[in-house]
């Protein structure tokens, strides 16, 4: 394979920003910088610092999971909101009869590891319980992430997250959108205030 | 220790070939665990040695090889 000369490179990269314009359209406008090259303080980032992560989950699974692992699966991957979110009956106080949804639990596990793709970790993943899956009052949900999860959202640059999640009897699904504001702090830090949406 | 991963691999794996008979570098992954089902086999593998896997020890590669797991294992005992 011959190498190509920065002319041609840089030929090739305006023609590929080209074909992204037209098919981004005003989603370009919002991220790119003043010379419409580059993202705001993403040097060398390009397309949109946008990132998708989607997961899909048997509900199958989760019930096995549920009942053959019982409490220690359900307090080792589910944060107490999610677990009362789930539980049949809500409002009642967890008890060793508890009964829970396995397809709104399955619908939480996939939202965990959909939000595990778009923080790309390198090495050590976000323990299951830091990426919180929050209904809201309009019946919507958010995630919250704390620890290694926020951690990693921040060294992204990721200001933003979207969450949808979806379950049928026999399967759920979700899928997380994080987009970047550009503004990468330091690395070296290892701690983020726990933030809604994130 | 083999055999007992082995063992957890057959019941919690959700392997597309034989746990019994993989070879213990091949990519548990790649042999059809999903992410959900590595959750099933972390917790049945601290059942079956009495550990518990630290957060740091959550990664992909700890779940990802028979012998990756058998590394893993030990180190949670002290070994």
């Amino acid at each position: 394979m011959s190498a190509l000369s920065p002319a041609v490179l840089d030929a090739t990269a305006d023609e590929l920003s080209s074909s992204l314009r037209l098919a981004l359209g005003d989603r370009i406008t919002e991220v790119a910088g003043p010379e419409g090259r580059e993202p705001a303080g993403r040097a060398g980032s390009f397309p949109p610092p946008l990132r998708v992560g989607i997961d899909l989950v048997p509900v199958a699974d989760v019930a096995a999971a549920v009942e053959r692992m019982g409490r220690r699966y359900l307090y080792r991957v589910f944060t107490p909101h999610e677990r009362a979110c789930a539980r049949i009956g809500a409002g009642a106080r967890p008890s060793a009869r508890s009964r829970y949804s396995a397809q709104a639990l399955a619908a939480r596990f996939a939202a965990k590891e959909a939000a595990v793709k778009a923080l790309r970790p390198h090495g050590v993943r976000p323990e299951w319980r830091s990426i919180e899956v929050r209904r809201m009052d309009g019946g919507w949900c958010e995630l919250r992430l704390t620890g290694l999860a926020g951690d990693l959202a921040a060294e992204a640059g990721i200001s933003e997250l979207s969450l949808s999640i979806t379950h049928e009897p026999m399967v759920a699904a979700a899928c997380v959108v994080g987009v970047s504001s550009g503004d990468v702090p330091a690395r070296g830090r290892t701690s983020l205030p726990e933030r809604k949406g994130l | 220790m083999d055999e007992t991963i082995r063992e957890v691999l057959t019941e919690h794996g959700r392997l597309a070939v034989d746990a019994g008979a993989i070879d213990e570098q091949a990519d548990l992954f790649a042999a059809g665990m999903t992410s959900h089902a590595s959750v099933n086999v972390m917790l049945a593998l601290e059942d079956a040695f009495d550990i518990e896997f630290s957060e740091r020890m959550l990664r992909k590669s700890t779940f990802e090889s028979i012998a990756a797991i058998r590394a893993g294992v030990t180190e949670m005992q002290g070994g």
